[in-house]
């Protein structure tokens, strides 16, 4: 076949439907440019608000806004910021950069990142429908309680909170779990760990921090709902609940969640800056370092959000050090990319013009983050305009610079065409110096004793001057970042045309493409070194040339390469999805969940959640040797088998990462029960178990058995014996069902006052989440023997048992450490 | 040696430090609910003795640990001493952590 | 010249003197914790501002020379050069220093027993906050009488959501969480009117919730004391 001929074939295969069809596109770089536009677009919305805030402090006792849209207008621009903006936008780029640095054509879950987006967008919309309403959350971003519980808001602001961004969430959890399974499973043959471009490292640990940190947020705000829609009193001190609790969680999230945002945009400096200065980057190790330590330690500085909450000094001295410790892996990439320049020849031009903003903006806010670690003077200056002005140095520092540093960068790949120099120039100006005016004395604001999210201030305080001047700073950075979005739109029309690899980079994302292909590479070229396009330049033309590997089509799969974790070592071929609309599908029916929860017509949010249960299940059949995904065909080779036809595959590992993130929210679970237990003013512990032992002791027997079933058979199936293997997946549902039908006997039996005992209500939820999991984990088994049935499952395709089996592990973990911790241990340990 | 064992070395000492910092948090809540002392105790009291002796158990462990990852860096094939030595290396960071975290044990009162 | 220089200065000074002024201003302390964390942000202003320069300096001059000639075989030292000193040593050693400030600071403002200290109750409701002094059975609103030079400890409380107490020239915040009690010590060293604000956002009228703290001379006080136990406490 001829290059053009396979070109031809390859965009046949791997192109977005068109027109309406490409609501059902699950290609990577679509899916990353819709975040990244979405994004834009609520950071627009965010600004918009900002600048009506500034507005309303440029001088004092203005009535421009009064306090109630004032509260809304602060907890919206936070939340759109934090939620809505800064996080998506690089998950965007993430999703979008990362099979191309890593030499695959997509990422290894293509109808997730759809259903991570159609997640976003819909949750997005749901938010913002409530500022249009009238009715926004208007609690701040951190919606503590009492004040955001059904007592103290009454209106639905608080839920649409809750449900919406436990909707976004969602996209944040699939990009999650796919970047990282994507980066471990399907690099380029011969790219080891220490071989992948740094900026997958970055990606590596801002994906595994997602998984362990956005859980502990998706249990509060159920926690928080169910408060509210139910009256379960998790965080009201009167049923036994704790409101402090709540800061626990939301900041158990909260602070990696900073380093999540900083993590991929410090990426794109160390990106960017080995390019410009024209040498691979010094350090590589070191930043590997400063990169693992940054994600384990920003796991262990939440408390410096509380300091004022009255913890015992030497609780909140660990709490700083942690904090302060976290400024040495900083310290570690600011000297990795100093010495970069320092040992390089830079070139200048417009993305380092912004890492340079970057540098002094980050710095600056890094040095007053460290202030703020020192207990007493965060006393003083805790929630006052220093931190305001803290917070927006690193976040505008260490996340907007670094990604308009890396959208100018990147421009020229996802357009074809350059940046232009002189509009750029005014952008960065302006928003350099706006920026600064709005902030760097607004740490004097704070100091002077300016408390945060107040709606106006009187005229005598000394504080006038400095919000006069931090209101027009804001206006002019206002216009220099409209002046930087103008300046991309309008480049798309006017901007110069590219050249191949235009910035001379060494990565491989230059060689799909100026803009790329939907398929990236045509073939798959084996990389051994970290910087492919300096050492190997003809690359750029030997891989749509189709040189090298996978460079065949005529089976119409979509495929990329497997590889081992560390070694990089070729296993496997992944067979992926193609365009598909049950992503869309499933998240419009949770979006009628959603908004059926939000107007509590709970029929409505039932029937919902049973559609999308059906399109997901039906995603799930349309799978291995299913005819829509990989059916057999005659020259399959048995070397390098297709994965559905092997014990493992992305599938399983993106099994595993899920179940890692579902068991941080469940030590979350724990730790409040342990929480409230010890912690909590009113809580109860009745004398006895509520829920029958014999019959928790029964079902737990019950489970055991199952698991212990399914991994034998999983385990012959992987000798290759398939006998009877339809019967004893029925057996297995069987017990199941056996086991679920004894547990919801418990639950049904159990006289728990779940409005009345926080007790009551987290041992309720529990059993929920137990209950949850076995029926899930039964309906699949059930599926699997189904698909026995027709064939998709055998001994030649011994797949996706394997995929289901770590299910039932967790199912029986947790069951069992429910009943010791939750039942057991009050019994041992006397209420 | 395999060489998911490695990975295992490069979050171990990290996720030692998490546990560490687990039981140091956790404790002192679970400790002073159970028995605080009264403030003019200051800071030699027994619940700091515990979390004192915690520290400097973890500091150790760590520590070893780090010393056993860099004398293994020769034996290992060559593709695979970075990783060894990042082990190394992350080990003795996180016993540093421990220490530096634990250090006002010495200093402040438990429980105010 | 001499003259005019030193005029100016004294022009500058002051200036910079009203600047650091307010009726909120923690750079204008009138009590000890103030006192101590005002003086922890000078000296942490002095040496964070020398940090950003001399990095931001580094990164210019780094970006300004061709480096290019350095051989690779000196790499390897000099990027470990590069991150030991400045990457670990260089942070190390400002949060060993800033610590060895900063930790025994923190251990002189905890409520130590002492023989003179005063007890004030405070509980905030949306928004306001009732004062009472349970040695002497008085009851006040959005206002709280003190003695001068006398340790006082904050009994604070909440009866709806979380608030936080904060008097500004005084000392550090506390919060106000419903269920239990914090204890805030603090004390003023000259008589004078010390406004406080809620400090944590509690809804609608939270820019509002504001109250004073009135220091009085031992004597003052004392007659103020005497004059609010004759009155009958339904009058108010």
């Amino acid at each position: 076949m001829s290059a053009d001929q396979l070109t031809a074939r390859m965009h046949a295969i791997w192109a977005n439907l068109p027109g309406w069809g490409q609501l059902a596109a699950v290609n990577h770089t679509s899916i990353g440019k819709r975040f990244m536009v979405t994004g834009a677009v609520f950071f627009v919305i965010g600004g918009v608000l900002a600048m009506l805030l500034r507005t309303q402090l440029a001088l004092p006792m203005q009535t421009i806004i009064d306090a109630d849209a004032y509260n809304q207008l602060f907890t919206m621009h936070g939340t759109v910021m934090m939620f809505l903006f800064a996080i998506p936008i690089l998950e965007g780029l993430a999703l979008y950069m990362i099979p191309k640095l890593i030499g695959a054509r997509d990422l290894v879950f293509p109808r997730i990142s759809s259903l991570g987006y159609y997640s976003y967008l819909f949750g997005g919309i749901i938010l913002m429908s409530s500022l249009f309403l009238g009715v926004a959350p208007d609690s701040g971003w951190f919606m503590y309680t009492p004040l955001s519980s059904a007592e103290f808001s009454p209106g639905p602001g608080s839920d649409f909170w809750l449900l919406g961004i436990t909707f976004v969430e969602i996209s944040a959890m699939a990009a999650g779990v796919e970047l990282t399974v994507s980066i471990l499973k399907s690099r380029a043959p011969g790219m080891t760990l220490t071989k992948m471009p740094i900026f997958c490292w970055y990606i590596l640990a801002m994906a595994l921090m997602i998984v362990f940190g956005f859980p502990p947020l998706i249990l509060a705000s159920i926690l928080l709902e169910l408060e509210r829609a139910v009256g379960m009193p998790f965080f009201a001190v009167a049923g036994g609940g704790d409101p402090i609790l709540w800061q626990h969680l939301f900041w158990l999230f909260g602070h990696p969640e900073v380093y999540i945002i900083f993590l991929p945009a410090a990426a794109v400096i160390s990106t960017v800056i080995p390019v410009f200065a024209g040498r691979p980057i010094i350090g590589y190790r070191w930043l590997v370092l400063a990169i693992i330590l940054t994600a384990f330690i920003s796991f262990g500085l939440w408390v410096h959000h509380m300091f004022t909450v009255g913890i015992p000094q030497l609780a909140q001295a660990f709490f700083s050090i942690a904090s302060m410790m976290v400024a040495i892996p900083t310290a570690i990439q600011v000297f990795v990319w100093v010495a970069t320049l320092w040992h390089g020849r830079v070139t200048y031009n417009l993305p380092m013009l912004w890492v340079f903003g970057f540098l002094m903006v980050f710095v600056c806010g890094g040095l007053t983050g460290v202030m703020l670690a020192l207990v007493p003077f965060n006393w003083q200056v805790h929630d006052t305009h220093f931190v305001v002005a803290h917070l927006h140095y690193v976040l505008i520092g260490g996340m907007l610079y670094p990604l308009i540093a890396g959208i100018y960068y990147w421009l020229p790949h996802f357009s074809g065409r350059m940046p232009s120099l002189r509009m750029g120039l005014w952008g960065f100006w302006l928003t350099f110096i706006g920026m600064n005016a709005t902030f760097l004395l607004m740490h004097l604001t704070g100091l002077l004793g300016m408390p945060r999210r107040i709606f106006t201030y009187s005229g005598d305080m000394g504080w006038s001057w400095l919000n006069l001047l931090s209101s027009v700073g804001g206006f002019v950075m206002a216009f220099g970042l409209g002046l930087v979005i103008l300046d991309i739109i309008l480049h798309f029309r006017f901007g110069e045309k590219a050249k191949p690899n235009p910035w001379q980079a060494d990565t491989l994302e230059w060689a799909t493409g100026t803009p790329p292909t939907p398929y990236n590479f045509a073939s798959i070229p084996d990389i051994d070194t970290r910087h492919p396009l300096w050492e190997k330049p003809e690359l750029m033309t030997s891989i749509p040339a189709g040189e090298h590997r996978l460079a065949t089509i005529e089976h119409g799969r979509r495929e990329i390469l497997g590889t081992s974790a560390i070694t990089g070592k070729l296993q496997a071929i992944y067979h992926l999805p193609t365009n598909s609309y049950l992503p869309l599908l499933a998240a419009l029916s949770l979006a009628v969940v959603c908004i059926g929860l939000l107007i509590r017509v709970y029929p409505m949010a039932l029937v919902g959640l049973l559609v999308a249960a059906f399109f997901l299940f039906r995603w799930s059949w349309e799978n291995g040797s299913h005819p829509a995904m990989a059916p057999p065909t005659p020259d399959e080779d048995p070397s390098l088998p297709l994965h559905s036809r092997t014990t493992d595959g992305p599938g399983r590992w993106g099994m595993i990462v899920t179940l890692m993130a579902d068991g941080a929210l469940y030590l979350a679970l724990i730790f409040g029960w342990l929480y409230l237990w010890t912690v909590s003013p009113e809580w109860q512990m009745p004398g006895e178990s509520l829920l029958s032992v014999p019959v928790l002791l029964v079902s737990g027997v019950l489970v055991t058995v199952a698991t212990l079933l399914f991994h034998r058979l999983t385990a012959a199936l992987n000798q290759g014996q398939a006998h009877g293997l339809q019967m004893k997946l029925w057996l297995v549902t069987f017990v199941g069902f056996v086991h679920l039908a004894l547990l919801i006997t418990a639950l049904v039996q159990a006289p728990l006052a779940i409005t009345e005992s926080a007790h009551d209500a987290v041992l309720f939820f529990v059993v929920i989440y137990l209950l949850f999991h076995s029926l899930l984990v039964t309906v699949v088994t059930a599926l699997q023997a189904l698909r026995v049935k027709y064939g998709y499952v055998s001994a030649r395709y011994p797949y996706e048992p394997n995929v289901v089996r770590p299910l039932w592990s967790y199912t029986l973990g947790i069951y069992w450490c429910s009943v010791a911790t939750f039942i057991f241990l009050p019994m041992v340990w006397g209420a | 040696m395999t060489r998911s064992h490695w990975m295992v070395h490069l979050v171990g000492g990290l996720t030692l430090w998490c546990l560490w910092f687990v039981l140091l948090y956790g404790g002192l809540g679970i400790m002073c609910s159970v028995a605080s002392p009264p403030l003019a105790a200051g800071q030699w009291t027994w619940i700091n003795g515990v979390l004192l002796i915690l520290t400097l158990a973890f500091t150790v462990l760590l520590v070893t640990l780090a010393r056993w990852c860099w004398y293994r860096q020769e034996t290992e094939p060559s593709e695979l001493q970075v990783y060894v030595r990042l082990s190394s290396a992350l080990y003795g960071m996180s016993a540093f952590a421990v220490l530096a975290v634990g250090l006002p044990v010495g200093v402040l009162p438990p429980c105010a | 010249m001499l003259k005019r220089l030193a005029n100016s200065l004294v022009v500058a000074s002051s200036l910079f003197l009203t600047a650091c002024s307010g009726p909120m201003s923690t750079l204008d302390p009138a009590g000890p914790s103030a006192r101590m964390v005002s003086g922890l942000w000078w000296g942490m202003f002095v040496v964070g501002t020398l940090v950003l320069v001399g990095v931001v300096w580094l990164w210019w001059h780094a970006m300004q020379r061709d480096g290019q000639s350095t051989a690779d075989e000196q790499l390897q030292e000099k990027q470990n050069r590069w991150v030991i000193w400045g990457g670990i040593a260089l942070p190390t050693a400002a949060i060993t220093v800033l610590l060895a400030f900063g930790i025994p600071a923190g251990h002189r403002m905890l409520p130590w027993p002492a023989g003179n200290v005063m007890e004030v109750h405070v509980e905030a409701r949306q928004w306001y906050w009732q004062v009472h002094y349970p040695e002497h059975d008085i009851e006040l609103l959005n206002e709280i009488y003190i003695p001068v030079n006398t340790p006082i400890d904050f009994h604070l409380t909440s009866q709806d959501v979380i608030h936080s107490f904060w008097v500004p020239r005084l000392g550090g915040k506390l919060d106000m969480i419903p269920g239990r009690t914090n204890v805030l010590r603090l004390e003023a060293d000259a008589p004078g009117t010390y406004q406080g604000q809620c400090a944590e956002f509690c809804g609608r009228a939270h820019a509002f919730m504001k109250f004073e703290v009135i220091a009085l001379s031992a004597e003052d006080f004392a007659a103020w004391q005497q004059e609010h136990e004759e009155e009958p406490k339904d009058e108010r």
